[in-house]
């Protein structure tokens, strides 16, 4: 379950001051898949990575699990990342100079290369039809491919949570909705909650929950 | 992560090799300054291990070539127990040699006296001939001289041959190859015959060669020499009258008739200078001082010092550039890779593992760069001896060659902890979203 209440986000830039959110306050439910819409600079971004324990809120606290995410320790912080929550992000954000194989092992490289993750590492990509690309490097893959493993990246580590930014945004239909495909499948099989921030929302089911902000304000959800 | 710092500098080729090439260029000639000050401590070592001997020298004298003695205190020397052989040496630089000028290397005449030397149970000279003999008796008030390896392959000379030393002609009798540049600068030749060139009279000797028995401790018996000299001085020289006449020019007969005409005047006496009485030179100290091998360690490892600390000035210039190339390199690299690091953190990485990456890639330059620089500035070592083996003595051991190498990762490390910490304190989000 994530709580948010009543946080803001502000950024300081100089002597003037932006203010992203604006006192959002919401709830989502464990094994949801939800959706953050709204226009551009409405903050749906900053909201899931604020969400992420990427950054911390200026007021106002994220739970997860109970747990608030701006009262946790550094260490605390980068422990939830690397085991509970994956991220995929609109421009794939791969590391050019690693193989395929190894942007999926990324979060387990400062404990070494296990070789139970690495085959668990090649299972996976098998799985989502990149078998035969595992030690290609990004610039050799195509943008749908690259997506993959991003999410590849994000699920090895079973998370319970995955945050989604844009994910089809540099993507054609087609392969915008196989990477759905490919996250509804890891939600139903795993019971995964999954948060995407998406301007399109062909890809938004009746079932899914729909947070819909516009100037840092919630008006749906 | 290894593979992945690797595989990051490798992705920047060429930044990457300037980085390693500024610091090969900064550790290559770290080591090579610094081999010059083991080449002294390597050739003072390897010298002095082999001479088990002490020198007697006039107090004060740097080197056995400024010092002056009577020769008479030689058997007084001999007396005292613990004294196995004293050998009297006399030392002067060569200034001609086959009518060249000799400055660099320089080049020394060094007496011996054959009936005391050849007494002596270990000589460094006589142990290392390699061509030819040694001096003896019979070579006594003769022309023979025994020359170094070095020397008679400079002159292209061998036994046999002979050479003009100040304007006199000296037969070869021998080669001898000591491997010390302190030592192979010398041409061995009677001592009478050294004086005979340097115009010295039979009382005066540089300074005594002792080799001690065995029966007695060392450091009792230097002490025992000092203390029989005590409160004597080494009076000022004046020759006779009529050597000093044959001192002056010309045969003796016309000095002696161009004094008796009038022509020639003596010289002025200078018995009449005044004893100085100045604090330390009225304390009561020996006029004589006996070096030891460790003494003539000492007295390197204080010049050696001196070397070390402008060795270390013209290296840290060196250093600081190289340093300052590896911050630019990987500052540069931060800012490239910004998003790079938010993604690692947002999978989980802690600062600290973006620190240990930086570091790593930044050690890595160091290590690279500091082995290739470490291998040239060996290298060069090596070819610096060979091309120069009489001028220069240049040596990289294995302590400094390990040395230059930690030293050089520790600059790699130091080098990439800034930028680090930059790339470190960065908000994931910012990061990303720079991207």
């Amino acid at each position: 379950m994530i709580q948010i209440n009543n946080i803001t986000k502000t950024y300081q830039q100089g002597s003037s001051q932006t203010q992203v959110l604006r006192g959002i306050s919401c709830e989502i439910p464990d094994g949801e898949f939800a959706f953050i819409v709204g226009p551009s600079g409405s903050g749906k971004s900053t909201l899931l990575y604020l969400m992420g324990a990427l950054d911390a809120p200026t007021t106002g606290t994220i739970l997860l699990d109970g747990q608030s995410v701006s009262a946790m320790s550094p260490a605390a912080a980068d422990a939830l990342r690397r085991k509970q929550l994956g991220f995929v992000f609109q421009s794939f954000n791969l590391i050019r100079n690693l193989s395929a194989l190894d942007n999926v092992l990324v979060p387990f490289l400062p404990d070494g290369r296990q070789p139970e993750m690495q085959k668990q590492a090649r299972e996976l990509l098998s799985s989502i039809g990149l078998g035969d690309r595992l030690h290609h490097r990004p610039s050799q893959l195509s943008g749908g491919e690259q997506q993959r493993v991003a999410i590849a990246r994000a699920i090895l580590k079973q998370p319970r949570f995955v945050f989604a930014d844009e994910p089809t945004g540099e993507l054609d239909s087609t392969t915008g909705q196989k990477v759905f495909d490919l996250l509804r499948q890891l939600h139903q099989e795993q019971g995964t909650t999954i948060i995407t921030v998406t301007h399109d929302e062909r890809y938004i089911k009746a079932t899914d929950r729909i947070i819909r902000i516009e100037d840092g304000k919630v008006l749906e959800g | 992560m290894f593979r992945f710092a690797l595989g990051n500098l490798l992705s920047r080729p060429l930044r990457s090799a300037l980085s390693i090439l500024g610091l090969a260029v900064a550790i290559g000639g770290m080591v090579g300054l610094y081999s010059i000050a083991g080449g002294i401590d390597a050739m003072v070592s390897n010298t002095f291990k082999q001479i088990p001997g002490v020198l007697v020298q006039q107090r004060g004298a740097p080197l056995p070539l400024f010092s002056a003695l009577p020769s008479a205190w030689g058997a007084e020397i001999r007396k005292i127990p613990g004294v196995g052989v004293v050998d009297p040496e006399v030392v002067s630089r060569v200034n001609l040699i086959d009518g060249e000028t000799i400055i660099s290397p320089p080049r020394f005449i060094v007496g011996l006296d054959m009936h005391h030397r050849l007494k002596l149970k270990r000589d460094i000279f006589r142990e290392n001939i390699k061509a030819g003999r040694f001096l003896n008796d019979k070579d006594r008030a003769t022309n023979h001289c025994l020359l170094s390896e070095v020397i008679a392959k400079q002159l292209k000379k061998t036994v046999g041959d002979t050479l003009s030393i100040n304007r006199y002609e000296f037969e070869i009798v021998g080669i001898y190859n000591t491997g010390s540049m302190m030592l192979d600068v010398n041409i061995l030749m009677d001592l009478d015959v050294v004086r005979s060139l340097v115009r010295m009279d039979a009382d005066t000797i540089c300074n005594f060669y002792v080799e001690p028995d065995g029966t007695r401790p060392a450091a009792e018996m230097e002490a025992q020499i000092e203390e029989t000299f005590m409160g004597r001085d080494v009076d000022v020289w004046k020759p006779s009258a009529l050597m000093e006449l044959g001192l002056s020019g010309g045969t003796s007969a016309t000095n002696i008739l161009d004094a008796l005409t009038g022509k020639k005047e003596p010289a002025p006496d200078a018995s009449g200078l005044k004893k100085s009485n100045a604090k330390n030179d009225v304390e009561e100290k020996s006029p004589v001082e006996v070096r030891s091998a460790e003494d003539w360690s000492e007295r390197f490892d204080e010049f050696s010092g001196d070397l070390d600390i402008f060795l270390s000035l013209m290296t840290t210039i060196g250093v600081v550039i190289a340093m300052l190339s590896i911050v630019n390199t990987m500052m540069m690299s931060v800012t490239e890779r910004t998003t790079e690091f938010g993604i690692l953190r947002a999978n989980g990485w802690s600062k600290k593992n973006i620190v240990q990456l930086m570091t790593l890639e930044s050690g890595l330059l160091g290590l690279i760069g500091g082995s290739i620089g470490t291998f040239i500035g060996w290298l060069g070592t090596l070819v610096v001896n060979m091309l120069w083996s009489d001028r220069l003595n240049l040596y990289a051991g294995p302590q400094l060659l390990l040395f230059s190498i930690v030293f050089s990762i520790l600059i790699g490390i130091f080098g990439g902890m800034y930028p680090a910490w930059i790339a470190a304190r960065m908000s994931p989000m910012e990061s990303i979203r720079r991207g």
